[in-house]
């Protein structure tokens, strides 16, 4: 096969093990959680499927499916036992969780490998892997629709507010979490896929800034945005690699910065896009307009819906 | 004997922990921002000192202080570029974050490249190298060095903090920009001197923790780690709370890796971390300041 259509390829299934490594993330951030965990769940996905697809006879999906339930119970707790922190603090306790994680992982060798790392045993095709990110994409599709949905924004905007009125903000945060556990951990065997050897630093901090930058570039108020985001920053390096051999780094740093500065909603921000379409919408009838049969005043519903950021 | 020994050699680790804890707690208490960046810097204070050491062959002392100083002119460019232009639109909590991850990511590469991601160390008879015999006691000069350095500049950021009108400045515009801009204080002059001091504390941990070793481009991820959990149990923003949480962590991690287990050192100091965290998020000494606002 042509070497330019192998690369792309690859880039792909990169960018959507990614896109599922940050929609778990996007769970959290969704109820206003900043936490790194995800790469922790990645590691139980990745390392948990493995160790099921090798010793049981569950098959690639029932391990998958195993191990990802198991995050999901792991997820629960963790946030469970960090929901009274907040923002700063719930970054660092999930930092600190995903230095253990490492040490566990390199400890564990009957599970993991140990520092020497693990084959992956098994491959996740490409139209595999593209139905476990519709799956995915699907059931948040659900849920932005459903009533977890509105009480997971109600709570990432105010805390407070979503608590008078009635959210039930800690059982929020803690499916959030669960869900997050469980997302993360199919992520982690798509990434293990791809990589198809996997050690203690597969895992580690590098992943889990990935993560992060493609959420909050992507665009954190929507999970559409976090696919985009995985898409800009895992499956674009892979392809650009074969250009850049050095410094590539420096560009996604600066990259990094520049998203931050100058579209701080990231690229899909769907109150930016609401706002270009008022003001459009504005410069077509004019104040002035010979017409007068329509109000030129912009609909306040928008003007609220703006307000709350 | 072996027990005073551990106990020696954690103290000398956790004086560098503190020392990078307390640059990292100046620029959390005077900006509210949590800096990743904050590891680059004491790589950035180790490699000019080697750079200078290797192609001038100045006297330690003096790289040392150059590192120092570049090591806080890092901390201000990464705070002009990355950190102001999200102040003047309000600092939000993940912007700073992002945007410190990636000045890091590209600060660091910047010197992988340079050094070609081979590790380096300070040229044989420049940088103190040796043992001290005190008592039935043998310590490196390098330790010697860190602890001295600790307590000295640890005890000299205190006071400039703390007991004159310089420091009670910054800590006015970390608590409140208006209210002390009203004063006749500039908040930016203070900002940028707060970047600075904050780069240079950390220039040096890194130059003490390079000193008897060799290191890559990656000196300063470890002691980022480091320096968080020291400042997580110490308590943020507390110059004191910081030094003594480096400290306990130094020994922490000595102790536990040759009583408990030598490879679950990192997940017994990380523990303690969490517990710290959930039983009393502002740390051990810390005060409630962050709560504010």
């Amino acid at each position: 096969m042509n070497p330019t259509l192998v690369l792309l390829q690859s880039a792909t299934m990169f960018a959507m093990a990614g896109a599922v490594l940050a929609l778990s993330t996007y769970v959290k951030l969704w109820t206003g959680l900043l936490s790194f965990a995800t790469v922790t769940f990645g590691a139980i996905g990745a390392f948990g499927s493995i160790w099921l697809y090798n010793e049981t006879s569950l098959g690639l999906f029932g391990s998958i499916i195993g191990a990802a339930v198991a995050s999901g119970l792991f997820g629960l707790l963790v946030g469970r036992v960090f929901l009274k922190l907040s923002s700063h603090w719930l970054a660092l306790a999930t930092v600190a969780l995903v230095l253990i994680t490492r040490v566990f992982v390199v400890n564990l060798v009957d599970y993991t490998g140990g520092s020497a790392g693990e084959v992956v045993a098994y491959t996740i095709t490409m139209p595999q892997m593209a139905i476990m990110l519709a799956l995915v994409c699907g059931l948040l599709y659900l849920l932005k629709r459903s009533q977890f949905g509105v009480a997971a924004d109600t709570t990432r905007e105010d805390p407070a507010v979503a608590a008078a009125l009635g959210v039930p903000v800690a059982r929020v945060k803690i499916i959030a979490f669960g869900l997050s556990g469980a997302i993360g951990a199919v992520g982690g065997a798509m990434q293990a896929s791809q990589l198809s050897y996997i050690d203690p630093d597969t895992f580690y901090i590098n992943l889990s800034v990935t993560i992060i930058a493609s959420v909050v570039l992507g665009g954190a108020y929507h999970w559409f945005g976090s696919v985009i985001g995985a898409a800009v920053f895992t499956g674009m390096p892979v392809y650009i690699s074969q250009y850049i051999t050095e410094g590539q780094s420096i560009i996604n740093g600066a990259l990094l910065l520049v998203i931050i500065l100058f579209l701080p909603g990231g690229l899909i921000d769907p109150l930016r896009w609401r706002r270009l379409r008022e003001r459009r919408l504005r410069k077509r009838q004019p104040p002035d307009a010979v017409d007068g049969t329509r109000d030129p005043a912009p609909d306040p519903a928008l003007d609220q819906a703006g307000a709350t950021r | 004997m072996l027990l005073l020994e551990q106990l020696i050699n954690g103290i000398c680790t956790g004086a560098i922990y503190a020392l990078f804890a307390v640059g990292f707690g100046i620029v959390f208490s005077t900006m509210q921002i949590l800096n990743l960046a904050q590891g680059v810097y004491a790589t950035y204070g180790a490699m000019i000192t080697y750079f200078v050491l290797d192609e001038s062959g100045l006297p330690f002392w003096l790289a040392a202080i150059l590192g120092v100083i570049g090591a806080g002119l890092v901390a201000v460019l990464v705070d002009q570029v990355a950190f102001e232009p999200l102040r003047r639109r309000g600092v939000q909590l993940l912007g700073a974050v992002i945007a410190s991850i990636g000045m890091w990511i590209a600060l660091r590469e910047v010197l992988s490249i340079a050094t070609e991601a081979t590790p380096v160390g300070f040229p044989p008879g420049t940088a103190p190298r040796g043992q001290i015999s005190i008592g039935p006691i043998d310590v490196l000069q390098t330790q010697v060095l860190a602890v001295v350095c600790a307590v000295v500049v640890i005890s000299a950021v205190y006071f400039l903090l703390h007991r004159t009108n310089v420091g009670s400045a910054i800590r006015a515009v970390g608590f409140d920009k208006r209210s002390a801009q009203i004063t006749g204080i500039s908040p930016q002059a203070m900002i940028i001197g707060a970047a600075m001091l904050s780069g240079a504390v950390t220039g040096l941990a890194g130059i003490l923790m390079a000193g008897g070793q060799s290191f890559n481009f990656n000196l300063g991820d470890a002691l980022l780690l480091q320096g968080f959990a020291a400042v997580v149990i110490g308590g943020m923003g507390d110059v004191r709370g910081s030094a003594i949480g480096g400290l306990f962590i130094g020994v922490v991690q000595t102790l536990s890796a040759s009583y408990i287990s030598a490879s679950y050192q990192d997940a017994i100091t990380f523990g303690l971390v969490l517990v710290v965290l959930l039983w009393r998020p502002t740390g051990l000494l810390g005060s409630a300041d962050f709560q504010r606002a």
